[in-house]
C-alpha cells in the first residue's frame, strides 16, 4: 500500500512518514501544494493525506483539480482551522474524511486504513480469502488461525492483493503500490516476494497469469 | 432640563427688562405731552393776564377750561409775586400752590408738588416781569397727575398682559424647540441601546439632516470597533491555529518515546492543546456577543454538515427536519456550526443507522434535537461527558473536547445543552442531545 503525504511542516511529515512506514505503508512526502498535485495526478496511490494549508497551492484547490482530472484516490484532509465550513468545503471538494489538528498519529492511521478498506469495498478491518486472513488494523496475517511471519515488503504486497481479490495485478502495479518513489525499483524482486509468500502461507491461491501478472483467487 | 431652565430664565429676564424700559419710555412720553399742555396753558394764562395797576394783576378773560373754576378739580393756576397774596384760580379755593420764588426769570420749570387734598400735581412755573413794572410775577399752572398715573398704569397693565403672553409663548416655543431638537438624540440613544443589546448592527439612516452626520460618525465608530474586534479575533485564531502543528509534533514525538520526560511532555502538550481550544473559542464568542449581533440561518448549515458527514459515513442516514426553513440563530454562524457540527458528528459516530436532526422554535428559543439510535449514554455519566478532555470510549477517535465546547459556547449565548434518552427511536435506544439557543 502506497500513500502520498502532503504536509508542509517538516517535523510533522517526518513523524507521520515514520509512523506510517512502520505500519506497513510506502510513503511519498510532498512539502508543497504544486508538488503534491503533480504526484497525486501522476503516481498510483492507495490513499492521500492532504494538509489544507499547503504553500504554493492550497489543499482545496488541489483536491478540486484532482477530482476534475479523474483522480479518485481516497483523500484524508488535515485541517488546522477546524471550522465546520472548512470541513464542509473540503468534503465538498472531494475529500473522503478529515482529521483536525492537532491529532494523535494513530488516528490518522486508523482513518487511512478505513479509507483504503472502504475504497476496496471492504467494511471490516479483517480481510479473508480462503483460510488466509489479514487484519489491517493489527497488521497480522494468519492461515487457519496460525500466525504467519512476513517481512514488511511481503506484507505490503499481500495486503494490496488482499484488498483487490480476483483482480489481475501487473508487476508494475504491485511495484508502484509497495515502494515509494525514491526506491530503486526492480520488478524482478516482485517475483521473489510472491514465491516467498506462497511458500509461507502454503496455500495455492496466488495464480501467475502469464504475460499479465498475478491474481489472488478468492472462491 | 438645563436647556429649558436657561431659556426660561433668559426669556423672563429679557421680558422684565423690556417691560421696565417700555414703561419708563411711555411714562416719559406722557410727561412730555403733559408738560406741553401745561406749557400752553401757562402761555394762555400769561396771555390773558394784564396788570391794571402796578401791583394787581387781572385776567382779561377767564381760562378756557371750565375745570379751573371747579373747586379742587385738580386744574389750577396761580399768579404770585413776592410780598403779596397770590392771585389764583377758583378751583384752588382757599389753598395756595407751593411755588418756588427762586426760579430764574424767563425759563419754565416743571416739577411735582402736592396740592389740595394731597393731590399729586405737576406744576409749570415761569417767572416774568411785566413791562412797566419791576415786580417779578410767578405764573404757575398745575394739573393733577392722576391722569398720567392712570394712563401709565393702564399701559403697564396692557404691557404686563402682552409681555406675559409673549413670555408664555416664547417659553412654550423654546420647550418645543428643545423637545423637537432633542428628540432625534433620544432616537439615537434608543438605537444605540439596540446595537448594544444586539438587535441591530448599525444606527438607522433616517435621522433629520442636522443629526445624520452624528449618526454616520457613530456608525463609522461601530464599524471601526467591529473591525478591531475582528482583527484581534483573527489574530487570536491565527496564533491558536499556528500553535496546533507544533503541538501535534511535540505530542506525537513524546508519545513515540518512553521515559518520564516524554510522559511529562505528552501530558503538558495535551493540556496546552485544551487551553488553546478552550480560550480560542471563548475569546471568539465573548467578542462576538459584545459587539456583533448575529443573524444566522441554521437550516443551510445543518444541511451542509449533514451532507459532509454523510460523505464520510455513507452507511448512515442523516435526516434534517425543521418546523420553518427560516429559523435563525441570534449569534455567529461559525459558533452555531461549531456546536451543531460537534453534536451531529457525535450522533453520526455512535448511531447504528439513523440520525434525525429536528429544529423548532418556541418563544424566543431555538430547540435543535440531535437523535441517534446508538447505544446512548448512562444517566450517571452524562455529566462527565461535558468535562474537558473526557472521553467515555477511548477506542473511538476524538479529542474529548466536543461536548465541553458545545456546553461553553451555548452557555455564553445564554442557551444550554441537554442529554436524554432517545425514546423516539425504533428500538428505544440512543441519545437525544437538545441544543437550546436564542432565536432571532
Amino acid at each position: 500500500m502506497r500513500l502520498l503525504l502532503a504536509e508542509d511542516d517538516p517535523d510533522l511529515s517526518r513523524q507521520l512518514k515514520n509512523f506510517l512506514e512502520d505500519s506497513g505503508y510506502a510513503v511519498d512526502v510532498s512539502l508543497n501544494g504544486e508538488d503534491a498535485h503533480f504526484l497525486g495526478e501522476t503516481e498510483a496511490y492507495d490513499a492521500i493525506i492532504l494538509d489544507l494549508g499547503l504553500p504554493v497551492m492550497d489543499g482545496i484547490s488541489i483536491l478540486k483539480q484532482w477530482r476534475k482530472e479523474g483522480v479518485d484516490t481516497p483523500v484524508l484532509i488535515l485541517t488546522a482551522r477546524d471550522s465546520w465550513s472548512e470541513k464542509v468545503a473540503g468534503l465538498d471538494a472531494g475529500a473522503d474524511d478529515y482529521v483536525p489538528k492537532p491529532f494523535q498519529i494513530e488516528e490518522v492511521l486508523a482513518r487511512i486504513r478505513a479509507l483504503i478498506r472502504r475504497a476496496a469495498g471492504q467494511s471490516s478491518a479483517e480481510l479473508s480469502v480462503g483460510g488466509l486472513t489479514l487484519n489491517s488494523a493489527s497488521s497480522k496475517v494468519t492461515v487457519d488461525g496460525n500466525p504467519i511471519k512476513l517481512t514488511a515488503q511481503e506484507y505490503k504486497l499481500l495486503s494490496y492483493m488482499m484488498h483487490h481479490p480476483n483482480k489481475v495485478i501487473s508487476r508494475t502495479e504491485l511495484t508502484e503500490h509497495i515502494y515509494d518513489q525514491d526506491f530503486d525499483r526492480d520488478s524482478n524482486t516482485i517475483e521473489v516476494f510472491v514465491t516467498r509468500i506462497r511458500k509461507k502461507i502454503g496455500l495455492d491461491i496466488i495464480k501467475t497469469i502469464r504475460g499479465l501478472g498475478y491474481q489472488l483467487v478468492a472462491d | 432640563m438645563r436647556l429649558v431652565t436657561i431659556s426660561v430664565v433668559w426669556i423672563a429676564l429679557a421680558l422684565v427688562l423690556a417691560g421696565y424700559l417700555l414703561s419708563l419710555v411711555f411714562r416719559d412720553t406722557l410727561e412730555r405731552n403733559f408738560d406741553q399742555r401745561l406749557n400752553s396753558m401757562l402761555d394762555n394764562l400769561i396771555g390773558v393776564s394784564s396788570n391794571d395797576s402796578s401791583t394787581v394783576i387781572n385776567l382779561d378773560r377767564p381760562m378756557s377750561d371750565p375745570r379751573f373754576e371747579q373747586p379742587y378739580s385738580g386744574w389750577y393756576w396761580q399768579i404770585s409775586a413776592n410780598g403779596m397774596s397770590p392771585y389764583r384760580s377758583r378751583s384752588l379755593w382757599d389753598v395756595d400752590l407751593d411755588v418756588d420764588y427762586s426760579a430764574p426769570i424767563g425759563s419754565i420749570i416743571y416739577r411735582y408738588t402736592v396740592g389740595p387734598e394731597d393731590q399729586q400735581l405737576r406744576i409749570a412755573e415761569r417767572a416774568i416781569t411785566i413791562p412797566g413794572s419791576d415786580v417779578i410775577y410767578l405764573f404757575a399752572v398745575a394739573v393733577d397727575t392722576a391722569e398720567i398715573n392712570e394712563q401709565a398704569v393702564r399701559f403697564d397693565n396692557i404691557l404686563l398682559v402682552g409681555l406675559s403672553a409673549l413670555g408664555v409663548g416664547l417659553i412654550a416655543a423654546s420647550l418645543l424647540q428643545v423637545f423637537l431638537g432633542l428628540k432625534p438624540l433620544g432616537h439615537i440613544k434608543k438605537s444605540l441601546s439596540k446595537v448594544r443589546s444586539g438587535e441591530a448592527e448599525h444606527l438607522p439612516t433616517d435621522f433629520p439632516k442636522e443629526i445624520q452626520p452624528l449618526a454616520n460618525e457613530l456608525n463609522a465608530l461601530l464599524d471601526h470597533n467591529n473591525e478591531i474586534v475582528m482583527r484581534s479575533r483573527t489574530q487570536v485564531g491565527n496564533l491558536a491555529h499556528a500553535l496546533k502543528t507544533p503541538l501535534a509534533v511535540l505530542r506525537n514525538e513524546a508519545r513515540m518515546n518512553d521515559g518520564p520526560m516524554s510522559a511529562t511532555v505528552a501530558k503538558q502538550t495535551e493540556n496546552m492543546h485544551k487551553y488553546v481550544e478552550h480560550y480560542l473559542k471563548r475569546a471568539r464568542v465573548a467578542a462576538n456577543l459584545k459587539v456583533i449581533s448575529g443573524h444566522s440561518m441554521i437550516l443551510p448549515s445543518l444541511n451542509n454538515i449533514a451532507r459532509a458527514l454523510n460523505k464520510i459515513h455513507k452507511d448512515k442516514i442523516i435526516e434534517v427536519k425543521a418546523s420553518d426553513d427560516q429559523l435563525s440563530f441570534k449569534g455567529d454562524l461559525n459558533d452555531f456550526e461549531e456546536m451543531a457540527g460537534n453534536l451531529m458528528e457525535n450522533a453520526v459516530k455512535w448511531a447504528k443507522k439513523n440520525v434525525i436532526v429536528e429544529c423548532s422554535k418556541k418563544d424566543n428559543w431555538l430547540y435543535i434535537e440531535f437523535r441517534d439510535d446508538g447505544p446512548g449514554i448512562d444517566v450517571e455519566v452524562r455529566e462527565a461527558v461535558f468535562a474537558r478532555g473526557e472521553r467515555l470510549d477511548e477506542k473511538k477517535p476524538g479529542t474529548g473536547l466536543g461536548l465541553s465546547i458545545v456546553k461553553d459556547l451555548s452557555g455564553l449565548y445564554g442557551g444550554k445543552i441537554e442529554l436524554e434518552d432517545n425514546h423516539l427511536s425504533d428500538n428505544n435506544s440512543g441519545l437525544t442531545a437538545r441544543l437550546i439557543l436564542p432565536s432571532v
